[in-house]
């Protein structure tokens, strides 16, 4: 306790220079929980887009048709019979679900074409299913009797399409034959996805059958919860149904964001990176400290030597100075991120820019940073074991010098 | 006129709310030559003294002149120059430049000077060094001499640029009496063949024996003035 | 002057240790700007040069109503000369500027490829091959085969678009294609060579014939959707945009939009913006590791207050004083650099050649942008000697306030026991 109480005094001797190595050590800290706070937000935003807009909770989909879905080819589909109907109704915290039809078309606007992906969706069920509505700038989500084409809004713009013009959608069946579909544009949106507002159209999904010549099949099915506690859900939909279908698979909005998990691992390897630099040079300065320390005190070393202190307790109340730098850094780092990170998830910002360039998520909506504790406790940790292990050999060096040595020391 | 003459030399140092007057109301003549010791306990102004000699300090009240000058409205950096030109060091302590040679540290108080040729330079270095009794060791450091050697490198780099005065505090504080006499015998020898004036201070009854002129000080006045 | 140097120069050695921790503190940080640097550098170098090669050129001619449209593909708004007399006259014209090097003309078009009962989208560039591959080195991205031949039926294709369409090189492709009259098309052509880029959007969807082939089977003759001007660098893009300029409003030509590669609001604005908060963060990341510097100065200073004294009593202007412990720090903050710089310089090279692979992450991106998976480091003369600099400036401001310390003790203090 003594030593303790010896490392505190010593610290305060020189209390600029402990504060300013501790500032390094803040830093670091600061800027490890605020990075992982602004990712977890992207990360979530992203989440949600994909939920909200693209996949639902779950979706039933054929195994051979997962895999190759990004051509958005009109095989391995699912049959949506009664059958099939009854048991998905079934499914445990189920708040919606709906068959769709994905299918590679070009829209055409009498003048130019452009290729985009055509999605055919039950009208009263989407509403339940996806986030339309909210998004709407203009115009209404067709309803499931009703005809009738939703686009995005920068899709209307680019193809200079308004609400009640026709569009042509000009597309091949599942025998290889082309076809086209004209419909009315009832409805714009404009959602925090980009995907969904440069890249889909809407249309009624009886329409999509037909002229695709599909008959009661469809590409998948996206089932929404009332929650999002999907492992409840899906053993159900394993037990139920895909155990009467082989090739049916059951796949989590996670499943579908694989994306998304590269980028925001490459993001947090980023982040780490980055903290770890500041800590590095957080130890460059701590044994600094400690050395300068030892040459200020190279006397007083010797004398308490002299009166018989041995080098071990000489090592650890220096220890106990890198030990305190640490924790004083780790106390500054907390407040400093705790703000930033309050700051971030009670204001956020705007990324829109930088989403493009830097940050690679596609997500275009203020960013709010998330609050996560165990970033906290783990940069802290780290910190604190960094100025323990920075300040051994300091340590060491300072308490072997020779008392001899220590009181004659000159320079 | 005198070399120096201090009138009415007062110096209050602040400590906090407390004024201390290290000098109360001083008044001194130095002549060209004077071999001078100032003594008196410790804490009764001598350094005090001496830095207002040496123009490393500035009275509160009064004023220092040196050859006729006033030098209170001087700011630092002209103090500085009028040291450079005029006065030169001896500290008890010898503060030499660790990293330089015997050579080099003589050599300073000459290089900053300017208008010297470099082989002027070499000649009068030289010159001094021998003069001390150090000639063959110019090219040690320090730390490889003892301290009456270091003492005497302290004394010709004071001496090298023949200074009006050489000021030494305590110069012989830190020797062994053997080697202080020794000292003491370098300046003396100094004194007599440069007429270069010398003011030290001291309480060591060795060294105010050698000198001719005692001024003795207690709580910053002077109570006595004594030629011999 | 050179006595300074000399104290300050030999002073370092005076407690080498100390002296020794404060120069690994400056070299651990040159030496991770200069990675930093190294790094962004490349990537940027690397965006900007695939946009400028593929996208932007250094200036870009597009018609008025083309532009925002580019997604379309449409041949409706082509760069047909001023007053519809053809591309080669607008041409010759341009070639009279003396800041454009090369005139690049493109096609870019929407095509598909129908393999049984699968429609593949596809992007068909339209190219003068020859002059591609002097002004960009087209044929230095091939990864196999050769250049198509001016007027013939062949095309080179992205290794990936090949995959996906399961063709090789030697064999014989149709494509789908709308002409400029709106008419639908096909035409059959033997593919003589794969494109490798390392950008996802051209390897895995673009097609390459050549220009005049394109004009004709796009109804499009001395036309083109794009033409691009690239200059001798493109620092010089403002002086290149400005002639041009000069050259459109002197023949009264306003159906054209004239844009420089880094116009405000493109993609590449946004990088501009990145790079000036790097340059923030660098210096953020110096004043750390000069905090171990000022630090030790501090103390050094603490431990030379006597000999500081003693040198104001030999004269010593306080501006010297101050210049000697300016020396002392700005030697460390060189010999730090130095090694910093060498350090640095060792781990870019490595990366340089070897390349950063960002796999999967940026596969995820690279379809609708032109940036490359793999990232590689920027090693240059430029960028350890900018690092350096840094780091000598910054250590050598962090110096000026310890170094202002010393100067300023007053030396009756000083020389005080």
């Amino acid at each position: 306790m003594f030593l303790v109480r010896l490392a505190i005094r010593n610290l305060t001797r020189n209390k600029k220079r402990t504060l300013l190595v501790a500032l390094i050590v803040a830093f670091g800290i600061a800027f490890f929980v605020m990075f992982d706070s602004l990712v977890l937000g992207l990360e979530r935003n992203y989440y949600n887009n994909v939920i909200d807009f693209e996949s639902g909770h779950l979706q039933l989909v054929d195994d051979n048709y997962w895999t190759t879905q990004a051509e958005l080819p009109l095989s391995d589909l699912i049959a949506i019979d009664d059958e099939l109907q009854q048991s998905l109704a079934q499914v445990p915290e189920l708040k919606s679900y709906a068959p769709q039809i994905r299918f590679s078309a070009n829209i055409n606007n009498g003048l130019d074409e452009l290729p985009i992906t055509a999605v055919g969706v039950d009208g009263d069920r989407k509403k339940d299913v996806f986030k339309l509505e909210e998004h709407l700038v203009a115009g209404e989500l067709f309803s499931a009797d009703q005809s009738g084409a939703v686009l995005g809004e920068n899709l209307a713009q680019l193809m200079d399409f308004e609400i009640g013009d026709y569009l042509l959608l000009v597309f091949t069946t599942q025998e290889g034959a082309f076809n086209t579909l004209e419909v009315e544009i009832v409805g714009l949106v404009n959602t925090p996805n980009p995907q969904i507002n440069e890249h889909q159209v809407y249309i009624p999904y009886h329409k999509a059958s037909t002229a695709l010549n599909l008959k009661n099949k469809a590409t998948e099915v996206i089932l929404r919860l009332e929650n999002n506690n999907v492992i409840k859900a899906k053993e159900f939909i394993k037990d139920n149904i895909i155990a009467g279908a082989d090739d049916y698979g059951v796949y989590t909005w996670r499943d579908s964001a694989q994306d998304i998990v590269a980028i925001t691992e490459v993001h947090s390897i980023e982040n780490r990176i980055i903290s770890s630099l500041f800590l590095l040079i957080a130890a460059v300065g701590i044994i600094n400290v400690i050395i300068l320390a030892a040459l200020e005190r190279i006397k007083e070393i010797g004398m308490m030597k002299a009166m018989g202190m041995k080098e071990e307790g000489i090592i650890k109340v220096f220890m106990i100075e890198g030990l305190g730098i640490g924790l004083i850094g780790s106390l500054l780092g907390s407040l400093m991120g705790g703000v930033g990170v309050y700051w971030l998830s009670n204001f956020g910002i705007d990324l829109t820019g930088a989403i493009d360039s830097d940050f690679g998520l596609p997500v275009i909506e203020r960013t709010y940073g998330v609050f996560n504790p165990s970033a906290f406790t783990l940069i802290i940790t780290f910190s604190i074991v960094i100025s323990l292990l920075a300040s051994i050999f300091p340590a060491y060096w300072a308490a072997c010098k020779s008392p001899i040595d220590a009181l004659g020391g000159t320079n | 006129m005198g070399l120096l003459k201090l009138e009415e030399v007062e110096k209050i140092y602040r400590q906090g709310e407390i004024e201390v007057a290290a000098l109360g109301g001083v008044n001194l003549e130095v002549g060209k030559g004077e071999f001078t010791s100032i003594a008196g306990p410790s804490g009764s102004g001598k350094t005090t003294l001496l830095n207002m000699v040496g123009c490393l300090d500035k009275p509160t009240t009064g004023e220092v002149y040196l050859e006729g000058a006033g030098i209170s409205s001087l700011d630092k950096d002209q103090l500085a120059l009028l040291r450079r030109e005029n006065l030169g060091f001896i500290f008890q302590g010898y503060n030499l430049i660790p990293v330089l040679t015997v050579y080099e540290n003589v050599e300073l108080a000459l290089k900053l000077l300017k208008d010297r040729s470099n082989k002027d330079i070499k000649e009068q270095v030289m010159k001094i060094i021998t003069a001390v009794g150090l000639g063959k060791m110019a090219d040690r450091k320090p730390n490889e001499l003892s301290g009456g050697q270091q003492q005497r490198v302290a004394i010709a780099r004071a001496l090298v640029k023949e200074p009006k005065i050489v000021l030494a505090d305590e110069p012989t504080a830190n020797l062994d009496s053997e080697t202080s006499l020794d000292v003491l015998e370098v300046m003396v020898e100094m004194n007599q063949k440069l007429k270069t004036t010398f003011i030290f201070s001291t309480h060591d009854p060795l060294v105010m024996e050698s000198a001719r002129r005692v001024i003795k000080l207690k709580d910053g006045e002077i109570i006595a003035d004594e030629r011999g | 002057m050179k006595y300074l140097l000399v104290i300050a120069a030999r002073n370092l050695s005076r407690h080498k240790l100390r002296t020794l921790v404060s120069i690994i503190a400056i070299a651990l940080v040159v030496a991770i700007v200069t990675m930093a640097r190294g790094h962004i550098v490349g990537y940027l170098e690397a965006t900007y040069e695939s946009y400028i090669n593929y996208d932007t050129g250094h200036v870009k001619i597009v018609n008025q109503d083309y532009q925002g449209r580019e997604r379309l593909l449409s041949l409706n708004y082509p760069v047909a000369g001023f007053a519809q007399e053809g591309l080669s006259k607008m041409k010759e014209e341009l070639a009279e500027i003396d800041e454009a090097k090369y005139l690049l003309p493109r096609i870019k078009f929407g095509g598909a490829v129908n393999q049984g009962d699968e429609m593949t989208n596809v992007m068909g560039w339209g190219l003068k091959i020859d002059r591609e591959i002097e002004a960009i080195d087209l044929d230095q991205q091939l990864k196999t085969g050769r250049m198509p031949l001016a007027d013939s039926k062949e095309v080179i294709m992205g290794q990936r678009l090949l995959e996906r369409l399961d063709l090789a090189v030697g064999e014989e492709v149709t494509i789908l294609y709308n002409t400029a009259l709106d008419s639908f098309q096909g035409s059959t052509f033997e593919i003589v060579g794969a494109l490798e880029t390392g950008l996802g959007l051209i390897d895995g969807n673009v097609f390459v014939l050549d220009l005049a082939q394109a004009q004709q089977m796009l109804n499009m003759s001395d036309e083109a959707t794009e033409l691009l001007l690239i200059g001798a660098h493109r620092n010089r893009t403002e002086e290149l945009l400005m002639e041009t300029k000069h050259l459109f409003e002197g023949v009264g030509s306003v159906e054209y939009s004239i844009t420089p590669w880094d116009a405000p609001g493109n993609l590449i604005d946004y990088f501009k913006v990145g790079e000036r908060i790097y340059n923030v963060i660098y210096i953020f990341f110096l004043l750390m590791g000069c905090v171990v510097l000022i630090n030790t100065m501090l103390m050094i200073i603490r431990d030379r207050v006597k000999e500081i004294g003693m040198m104001s009593a030999l004269g010593l202007k306080r501006r010297e004083i101050w210049q000697l412990f300016l020396l002392e720090g700005m030697f460390m903050g060189v010999i730090g650099s130095l090694g910093g710089v060498l350090l640095g310089g060792a781990v870019t090279k490595v990366f340089s050649v070897r390349g950063i692979d960002y796999g999967e992450a940026m596969d995820a991106l690279s379809d609708d942008l032109l940036i490359e998976t793999v990232a590689y480091t920027d090693f240059s003369f430029q960028n350890l000697f900018l690092s350096f600099l840094l780091g000598v400036v910054i250590v050598t401001i962090a110096c000026i306030f310890p170094a202002w310390r010393a100067a300023r003790l007053d030396p009756s203090e000083a020389l005080r026991d």
